[in-house]
């Protein structure tokens, strides 16, 4: 809730108990992966397919080991996107805050999945899994959003881009993992990154 | 406690039941709408924001104050228009394009609404064609962005440069979680802070010029 030095009062934590049983009846995760062959082009550039992704200095080393990766797509589902975005939710600053919160929280847990599923697979061919890395983040730009999709089936798990390279239903994660005989699970990257603009290292810090 | 009291109280304390009921019982009596939302409501929002920016308030304090005055807004509402009310400023917010993170936005939105200025929030993914459009038509006085990713945030770049191109005599403020005051400075924009109630203070300071 933004703050680990915040103690909900009774009625927050009683508004947030109902949300998150009615969050229950609205979600409908999904998440689908394809694992392709991955190459690295110098070292900022990763080839994926037949797709090639400027993901920048920090993900690049991320994927130094890899010789393939999975590339995904996981959802809250449109249902719940319907839900945050209703009357009810959408017109109380207090509940999109609170709804936002567990959106992000199914979406999160969807990737962690995923991930579980692409590393079995992974297993089953001799290959490490690593961490799941998202357009937006850590450097790579949104933009490249488009290009990842083209490795995704047409509208995955019913997920929508718009032009920007935002999802809809907004509670959506997409991203590729590094996968490899040599790939070693590290750290997440936001334990080991040190850049200095990033809102996860001003929460660290 | 006076009436006046318990409103402040009501909303300080975010109990938007009670504030809705007593500024009804207020107006019944024939309160002045300019004086509930100078006298009680305003100061309310200023002393929450104030125990926010001290860390003796979080988030959820701030939301559940803004959601308590909003409700008492609404009941004022409909006897403000055509009136003499002056605002503090009219303020054009949104997300830049490119970023769908809204929820610190809508925090200061509520805030900046809260203290007495008009605000008209664009949503998420916002162009430089849409930030220049709306602040022409709703002739604000400051546009406000945010962005919560370093991969968005050099759009803010591109919107002061459009809207300087523009010719638009309209103040830029910036914020969100990646943004600096140095990043503000170095693309031209007129002002930077770092929470919902430093940007009141921001936007009153940018108003006055």
């Amino acid at each position: 809730m933004g703050s680990s030095r915040y103690a909900p009062d009774p009625a927050m934590r009683s508004e947030t108990k109902r949300l998150i049983a009615e969050a229950a009846r609205h979600c409908q995760p999904h998440y689908i992966y394809t694992i392709y062959p991955c190459t690295k082009a110098g070292t900022t550039e990763l080839v994926v397919g037949e797709e090639r992704f400027r993901i920048g200095t920090i993900l690049a080393k991320s994927f130094a080991a890899a010789t393939h990766c999975a590339a995904f797509a996981a959802t809250a589902g449109m249902e719940f996107d319907c839900w945050m975005h209703g009357e009810e939710v959408a017109g109380d600053i207090l509940l999109q805050f609170i709804v936002d919160a567990i959106g992000s929280e199914i979406a999160e847990a969807t990737v962690r999945l995923t991930v579980k599923d692409v590393a079995a697979q992974a297993g089953q061919r001799q290959m490490n899994c690593g961490n799941p890395y998202s357009p937006g983040y850590c450097g790579w730009n949104i933009a490249e959003q488009h290009r990842l999709f083209r490795l995704l089936p047409s509208n995955p798990c019913g997920i929508r881009l718009n032009a920007s390279g935002l999802m809809t239903p907004i509670k959506s994660v997409s991203g590729i993992v590094p996968l490899g005989h040599d790939v070693v699970k590290m750290a997440y990257g936001c334990a080991i990154c040190n850049k200095k603009d990033c809102y996860k290292n001003r929460i660290k810090d | 406690m006076t009436n006046n009291e318990e409103l402040y109280d009501a909303i300080l304390n975010g109990r938007l039941e009670t504030a809705v009921a007593v500024t009804r019982q207020m107006l019944a009596a024939g309160a002045d709408p300019h004086g509930l939302i100078d006298h009680s409501m305003i100061r309310a929002m200023e002393e929450i924001g104030a125990r926010f920016e001290a860390g003796k308030a979080f988030v959820p304090n701030l939301l559940m104050s803004a959601r308590a005055m909003k409700g008492a807004l609404e009941l004022l509402r409909p006897m403000l228009k055509g009136g003499n009310a002056s605002s503090s400023g009219k303020v054009v917010i949104g997300t830049v394009k490119g970023d769908l993170h809204d929820i610190g936005k809508n925090l200061v939105a509520s805030m900046l609404e809260g203290c007495g200025f008009e605000v008209v929030n664009l949503g998420v993914d916002v162009s430089s064609e849409r930030f220049i459009e709306a602040a022409r038509t709703e002739q604000a006085d400051i546009i406000c962005m945010s962005a919560l990713l370093t991969t968005t945030m050099s759009y803010m770049k591109e919107v002061v440069a459009a809207v300087r191109t523009s010719g638009l005599d309209v103040k830029i403020m910036v914020g969100g979680a990646p943004v600096t005051e140095h990043f503000a400075q170095c693309i031209g924009a007129d002002g930077y802070s770092s929470n919902a109630n430093a940007a009141v203070t921001l936007a009153r300071r940018l108003v006055l010029g």
